[in-house]
């Protein structure tokens, strides 16, 4: 994924995107720590950052809220970054405000394993139980996963490049059980 | 994010028992993926590593022109370091969203402009804006796409050539170096050694400092009379997006970045919508 963001956006765009990253997990942990809930580690994977936690002691709603810190950590950052920009003069920060807007809207969505699924499943399961909670996101997950790989073949043929197609293929996927698929609580 | 249990507990913690049906959470079904798989995964990116790095040695042309290949496929001119400032001056407040939006959205998607046209095409003119001046043996005006200016008009300031050098490649229809197609080139590229100091074309005021994978490290320089400027593949740009800058002032330096083949600059002039031939301004 790293290389396919040097192709794609070059060399200071994905700084700010791995910044922006670093600040999504940075927020994760903060809450978890706050919370009490042990991290066992960070695994880097090929499409992006997991946190492996011990969360059998949170509530729905605690879980809810460290899961939320992610892209919270984003949307916070961004106008707080574009501000330090237009006040300093610091042109680059208007790159990193944008890749923390973008990367906190993204986690948002509610595709497995983006934050957004997970999420949504402990917002249903704490009022509907687990399996309700699953449910909902399997559906939520794959009706937005198919939209998304349906734009992004209509861009593909209207505007000729691959990449929102390839990245919305990468979400749908597995959704479809095409792809190796983790339950994970 | 990914959890893992070590032990179930009963919901009654999580959920008021008087109210909520006990109910399990679903066990962890996930696993560490075996040694062999992880093995692999290493063996498979330490070959494409190797072989990657002996391409590039024995064959820097032929990877250039993959690289220019992939990454036209893929995003094509796609500019996300101006999309995604455009986002963030959207959430800083500058300007409206919509402007901000719309900027991002054309730095990623482009405008509708006519680039390689086959058979017939316009010479685009401005009417009372400049005066056409023909000073080249005439070139049939069908060979020309949209928006590209057959002979040269009077900018109305003075100016100087930004670097001094062979142009290796002039501004009209030609085999593209990376992709090997026929395509236009709307500017002229002048070979230099690396590092080279590139100079302002004439007194402006810096726009868009950015990247991108077809033109690499490039700014634009806005002048009068709605002139404006392009120089692409430097290697490091030394002036900020919004500075005033003077003729002759130095703004970047010769590179190969973006989809280039060799160290140059690529140079390009801009009337509105139409692109000038850079020939007549270089001397």
């Amino acid at each position: 994924m790293l290389a396919a963001a040097l192709l794609a956006g070059g060399t200071r765009a994905t700084a700010a995107v791995l910044l922006a990253a670093a600040m999504h997990e940075g927020g994760h942990l903060l809450l978890l720590g706050l919370l009490g809930a042990p991290v066992e580690g960070i695994r880097l994977g090929a499409f992006g950052a997991e946190i492996r936690a011990y969360t059998e002691r949170l509530s729905y709603g605690k879980e809810l809220l460290a899961t939320l810190a992610g892209p919270a950590a984003n949307l916070v950052s961004a106008p707080l970054i574009a501000l330090l920009a237009a006040r300093c003069g610091w042109a680059w920060g208007y790159l990193f405000a944008g890749a923390h807007a973008v990367l906190g809207v993204y986690n948002l969505l509610p595709i497995p394993p983006l934050d957004g699924a997970r999420a949504l499943y402990l917002a249903v399961a704490d009022c509907c139980g687990p399996d309700a909670g699953e449910r909902a996101g399997r559906c939520a997950g794959l009706a937005c996963a198919a939209v998304l790989t349906g734009f992004g073949a209509y861009l593909a043929l209207a505007w000729g490049g691959a990449l929102f197609l390839l990245a919305a293929l990468g979400l749908l996927l597995p959704q479809l059980g095409l792809a190796k698929k983790r339950v994970t609580v | 994010m990914k959890r893992r249990r070590r032990r179930y507990h009963a919901p009654a913690r999580r959920m008021p028992p008087a109210v909520k049906q006990e109910a399990p959470r679903p066990r962890s079904r996930s696993a560490e993926a075996p040694l062999s798989i992880n093995l692999l995964r290493v063996i498979v990116c330490g070959v494409l590593f190797v072989s990657l790095v002996a391409l590039k040695l024995t064959l820097p042309g032929s990877l250039a022109q993959l690289r220019g290949t992939l990454g036209n496929w893929l995003v094509r001119d796609a500019d996300f370091v101006s999309a995604f400032s455009a986002v963030g001056r959207a959430v800083s407040g500058e300007g409206g969203w919509l402007d901000s939006l719309e900027d991002a959205y054309v730095a990623v998607f482009g405008e509708e402009e006519a680039t390689e046209v086959s058979g017939s095409a316009e010479i685009a003119q401005t009417g009372a804006q400049a005066a056409v001046q023909d000073e080249t043996p005439p070139v049939p005006a069908q060979e020309y796409p949209e928006h590209a200016v057959l002979g040269q008009r009077v900018l109305g300031f003075d100016y100087a050539a930004p670097l001094r050098g062979e142009v290796t490649s002039a501004f009209g229809w030609r085999e593209h170096p990376a992709s090997g197609r026929e395509a236009f080139h709307y500017g002229v590229d002048i070979a230099a050694e690396p590092g080279a100091e590139i100079d302002c074309f004439a007194d402006g005021t810096v726009g868009v400092v950015a990247e991108s994978v077809e033109l690499g490290r490039y700014l634009t320089v806005h002048h009068d009379n709605g002139i404006v400027t392009l120089y692409a593949h430097c290697s490091r740009i030394t002036v900020p997006s919004g500075a005033t800058v003077r003729r002759g002032e130095k703004l970047a330096e010769v590179g190969e970045t973006g989809n280039a083949t060799g160290p140059h600059l690529h140079f390009e002039i801009h009337d509105g919508e139409d692109y000038i031939d850079p020939i007549y301004y270089l001397s």
